[in-house]
């Protein structure tokens, strides 16, 4: 058995030890069973109490109340739907299971607090929702059921500490392994190499022009949907194919697994070079400017003073800003999209390649730093060819192919942010030079400059923005974003200001100082701004692991009304596939937690483990090592701590 | 390459570009033109009507619009001496339905009640004159939403037909059911279940669609997202089989007429929720039916509320009245200013014309009577979702028709609120026209309730 696999499988035990052992003890500590009496006011959008804590085996008697219109108290683990109506005490309650049924109405829902099996030991947390449409903000209506003992939590809580003092230990053992690391394709395998089809099937255009417009043809349906379909944006299958399906497999499938592989099929650009190129596949022979391809519009250069990730950090943070709008209007979906559209084409109009992509969009500001992390990235073959090629045919163009839009040189490159995987340098290098690789998750470190660890930290940011704000149970918080039927602008401009300055000063800030705190402890003579570029990058697998685990209950929440929208996906009373009625049902509600919790941890694992990584071909001495990124070790154990809080308890 | 290869490779790009731009094209139009294709098939309109529905352009279906007399307020005149009757109340009123029938044959009106508080089906018998005791025929049916009585099984005593919701608020569970009270002669009431397990059902009638002697049902299903409108075939001995019309959210009322006059009965549906149109479904005689657009508002919050058919016009045939006042989906509830009362003129071919009464916020039902006794119909409307909080909101109104179809809106009161149900009926057998209401009290303000009023007319216009 390799070493690194078997020392990997060694330190995957000693974790679950940490988690498992104190998660046992603990289920020996369960109080005496009591009866509670909690009564649940409803309002638009929240619950209250929003935490309901009991332990295992008590027996709930819960009433109900509404301040507004009707509501539900939808907790499908314990095959419980409420419906609560103003002015009224009793509820009706149905049955999850079987919402047909006949509901029994009552003063008092009764039940205990026990899960089935096994999963009474291991499932701790539950959320109850509402099942009456209530207004736009429905959806985010929920508060959560912890039962002690909170074996996910504990256990996750071990795991953490197993992590982190491995990490630690990791200082003061083993020393000699650090030099295995420092070779820049480690663990790299030449796709290409390994199939010759693979390479056939890249360096042809036509499965990529066909993906595309498959790519195309959702896109088109997502604005016929969210222009013509249904308001209810549930039911909208524009609305439920973007930021449910597709938001789901672009973060927790597509980048972690093949990088900016959307970007290879993203249909945005595909007017902008129909114009600039005069051609969808093979290049026009001509020259403009330093390109040997022949391209139209004005193809200025772009300014060089926004070459940057700037500018796409702002576009992100403009567009998730309003997001709940984006989410619960259609409409706004729809308008998005189209201008996410005519951006891309207006741009190539006048400036050379692609510019939106490379300096605006809002997805490629996602996923360039994320597909660093990913499993697939496009290099050359061998680096002496690419330093004798002075034609640079990847960069500038070939006959074969066009110039790459992202004005790459495959020679220079040893990162995969900036690359959007076009494919367009296996057709343009003449030496056959470029080929795709697989190589082990996470393997990128550090950050490249300033705008860069600001983009990663952004979205790390976001990525607990959007978790306090959608997941979080808190009614309050979602007042600040309401501006759809609440009109709260006040609320919703502090809200605006607080993300804001959250992902572009106070984050940042944190980190600058930890890593200032980390230079001056290890007394090492290093540049700051060195640290933090290093200090940020540390910060994407964490940060990838928790959109993973956001993106998560997103889809498994919604899959019913998923299945519902592709029957009917204009809400125009269709039922293709017999499956526009179906009930609610939420997909795996006892694993979600479970998933949250494991993702953060390996998010933490990848963080601490890269966060040493940046450092290890620098000669440093290990303890000094140590000193320096423990500031910024904390950090990220903390944010994990903060996270297996908030998805466990 | 040499020079002769040239012109063929850019050729064969050329080629190769076109292809996908042809493809391209073809997927920009063909989608939304099979899209609009399908649907014109379904609801049987033209792909004009269709595209003018989707984009919200036009008032399709509605031939022509014309607004007369709108608000046109007159003072108030005290003609209608509001009392209480039924069951005595703590807890806010919810009355979703009343019928004003004679259930007994006694010769004097009862009232017929769906209580959603109580989850029941009432019957408030009037006996002796002026005196009225309700009593519960039905109990667990979990919202009921409209009640008809009628002959269903031609035995000679009347039963009720009810259509239930399975709750009162937004659902999309298949919690609805259409359940018939047999009633067995000595007013037992035994619960038929016709259909359940269905999206929730908002209205229920009978007529012979089929032809073949029986009576069959036409059903409106609100349900919230995934509504139907279906028609339900009886084959005897409670035996019944379902055919679904139309998959669209929101219908609230269903009635049957021949509206073709040849000879069949036909449905007439008022789907609201974003849809706000009225459809009627023509009947080949067999029970095939094609469905046509009447009217379609063009404004999607609309709030369409009820309509109910009546020859207003007295000129043989049935035109449709027309209330849009929905304010469930606000929250808090309360009506719009566009809501209000209006009727479509039969012209016949099935041409309706949009004439706007006048506005009503939060209007819910209208009814049809000579309430001023002057020989022409004039009308009553009530409305649960006016703004409570203004002291001119009024929840009773009459429509006064001057006798060319010119209609004088009058105050009958402002206090109860929340008055969702009317319906006119000669209570006391004076000749008058008195009216009973129903107040549904989902929403504060509670401080002006009532449950059921019945409202005696005091003969201020019998000298006319």
């Amino acid at each position: 058995m390799n070493q690194a696999f078997k020392k990997h499988i060694i330190n995957f035990f000693i974790v679950l030890g940490f988690g498992v052992v104190p998660a046992a003890i603990t289920q020996f500590f369960v109080p005496q069973p009591v009866t509670r009496e909690i009564h649940v006011r409803n309002f638009r959008y929240g619950k209250d109490p929003a935490v309901i804590h009991c332990n295992r085996g008590d027996t709930l008697r819960l009433t109900f109340s509404t301040s507004d219109t009707g509501h539900s108290f939808f907790l499908e683990e314990f095959d419980i739907d409420a419906k609560v109506s103003p002015a009224r005490e009793e509820v009706a309650v149905f049955k999850v299971s079987d919402p047909t049924d006949n509901p029994y109405v009552a003063r008092e829902v009764v039940f205990i607090a026990r899960h089935p099996g096994i999963q009474n030991y291991l499932v701790s947390k539950s959320n109850y929702r509402c099942h009456v449409w209530c207004g736009p903000m429905h959806a985010f209506e929920h508060g959560k059921l912890i039962i002690f003992p909170n074996t996910l939590l504990v256990f996750s809580l071990g795991s953490l500490t197993g992590i982190f003092f491995l990490w630690i230990l990791g200082f003061f053992f083993k020393q000699n392994s650090f030099k295995a690391t420092a070779g820049k394709k480690a663990g790299y395998i030449d796709l290409f190499e390994k199939s010759k089809v693979l390479r056939k099937l890249v360096v042809s255009r036509w499965p990529q022009v066909i993906f595309m417009m498959l790519a195309m043809v959702m896109v088109y349906v997502v604005v016929l949907a969210a222009f013509f379909g249904t308001k209810m944006s549930g039911r909208n299958l524009g609305v439920l194919l973007m930021w449910a399906i597709w938001l789901f497999l672009l973060i927790a499938v597509l980048t972690p697994l093949l990088g900016r592989i959307w970007c290879t099929v993203c249909p945005l650009p595909f007017f902008g070079d129909l114009i600039q190129r005069k051609s969808v596949f093979e290049p026009v022979e001509g020259t403009k400017g330093e390109y040997r391809n022949k391209y139209s519009g004005l193809f200025l250069k772009w300014p060089k003073w926004l070459r940057n990730d700037w500018p796409k950090l702002i576009v992100l943070l403009a567009l998730t800003t309003f997001s709940t709008t984006l989410v619960a209007l259609p409409k706004v979906t729809g308008f998005a999209v189209i201008a996410m559209l005519l951006l891309p084409t207006l741009l190539a109009l006048i400036f050379e390649h692609r510019a939106f992509c490379r300096y605006l969009c809002p997805v490629s500001g996602f996923l360039g730093p994320f597909s660093r992390m990913s499993t697939l990235a496009l290099r050359n073959k061998s680096q002496s060819v690419c330093d004798k090629c002075k034609p640079h045919f990847c960069q500038k163009g070939s006959p074969k192919g066009w110039a790459c839009p992202y004005g790459i040189n495959v020679g220079e490159m040893d990162e995969s942010t900036e690359c959007g995987l076009c494919l367009e340098c296996t057709r343009s290098c003449l030496y056959n030079n470029v080929t795709i690789y697989t190589r082990p998750f996470g393997v990128e470190t550090g950050s490249r400059n300033m705008s860069q660890a600001w983009l990663i930290i952004g979205v790390f940011t976001l990525a607990i923005v959007y978790s306090v704000l959608y997941q979080g149970h808190w009614p309050v918080v979602r007042d600040y974003i309401n501006i759809l039927d609440k009109g709260n602008w006040g609320l919703f401009a502090i809200y605006a200001a607080i993300v804001w300055t959250l992902s572009l000063i106070i984050i940042p800030g944190i980190l600058y100082m930890l890593s200032y705190m980390g230079a001056k402890i290890s007394r090492l003579q290093i540049n700051i701004k060195k640290v933090f570029l290093g200090s940020a990058g540390a910060l994407l697998p964490m940060g990838l692991m928790l959109w993973i685990a956001f993106v998560i209950p997103m889809l498994f929440v919604n899959v019913t009304f998923v299945l519902q929208s592709f029957s009917d996906p204009f809400g125009w009373g269709w039922d293709f596939f017999g499956t526009a009625s179906i009930p609610w049902h939420q997909f795996l509600p006892r694993l979600v937690p479970w998933l949250q919790a494991v993702l953060v941890l390996s998010g933490l694992y990848l963080s601490l483990r890269n966060l040493k990584k940046t450092w290890l071909i620098h000669q440093i001495n290990y303890k000094q090592l140590l000193l320096l990124i423990l500031p910024m070790g904390l950090f990220i154990l903390a944010s994990a701590l903060g996270m297996i809080f908030f998805f466990t308890n | 390459m040499n020079s002769q290869d040239k012109p063929q490779k850019i050729k064969k790009r050329s080629y190769k570009n076109l292809i996908l731009i042809i493809v391209l094209l073809v997927i920009m139009i063909g989608i939304p033109y099979l899209l609009i294709n399908y649907q014109a098939k379904r609801i049987g309109l033209t792909k004009k009507e269709v595209i003018s529905r989707i984009t919200g352009k036009s008032d399709a279906g509605s031939k022509k619009v014309t607004a007369g007399g709108e608000n046109v307020t007159g003072e108030k005149i005290d003609f209608l001496v509001p009392i209480a009757i039924g069951l005595e109340f703590t807890d806010p009123p919810l009355i979703a339905h009343i019928q004003a029938v004679d259930l007994d044959d006694d010769g004097l009106l009862d009232v017929i009640v769906c209580d959603d508080r109580g989850n029941f089906v009432s019957w408030i018998r009037q006996y002796p004159l002026g005196t009225f005791t309700e009593k519960i025929l039905a109990s667990d049916l979990i919202a009921p939403a409209h009640v008809e009585v009628i002959d269903f099984d031609g035995d000679g005593d009347k039963d009720l037909m009810v259509a239930v919701l399975g709750m009162l608020f937004p659902n999309n569970d298949k919690i609805g059911s259409v359940v018939i009270l047999e009633n067995d002669g000595q007013f037992n009431f035994t619960k038929r279940i016709v259909a359940e397990k269905i999206a929730r059902v908002s209205d229920v009638r009978a007529g012979d669609l089929d032809n073949d002697g029986d009576l069959d049902l036409a059903v409106a299903q609100f349900g919230y997202d995934d509504g139907e409108t279906r028609w339900i075939e009886n084959h005897g001995n409670w035996k019944f089989e379902s055919h679904i019309l139309q998959y669209l959210s929101g219908p609230i009322n269903v009635e049957i007429v021949d509206i073709d006059y040849d000879g069949d009965l036909d449905i007439i549906s008022l789907v609201s929720q974003e849809w706000e149109e009225i459809y009627c479904f023509i009947n080949d005689g067999k029970g095939n039916f094609k469905p046509n657009l009447l009217f379609g508002s063009s404004n999607q919050d609309y709030g369409s509320s009820g309509i109910s058919l009546f020859d207003l016009d007295k000129d043989d045939d049935v035109d449709i009245l027309y209330t849009n006042g929905d304010a469930f989906d606000y929250i808090p509830p309360q009506g719009r200013p566009w809501h209000g009362v209006q009727w479509l003129e039969n012209k016949g071919g099935l041409e309706f014309e949009f004439h706007r009464i006048c506005n009503f916020t939060g209007a819910t039902n209208v009814r049809a009577a000579d309430a001023d006794n002057d020989g022409d119909i004039d009308l009553f409307a009530v409305s649960a979702f006016n703004i409570w909080d203004s002291p001119d909101s009024y929840s009773f109104i009459w429509l006064e028709n001057d006798g060319e179809m010119n209609y004088i809106k009058r105050e009958i009161t402002r206090n109860p609120t929340h008055l969702l149900v009317c319906e006119p009926g000669d209570f006391n057998a004076d000749g008058l026209v008195d009216v009973v209401t129903g107040g549904m009290h989902t929403y504060p303000p509670f401080d002006r309730m009532s449950r059921i009023t019945l409202w005696i007319n005091n003969g201020k216009f019998s000298e006319k």
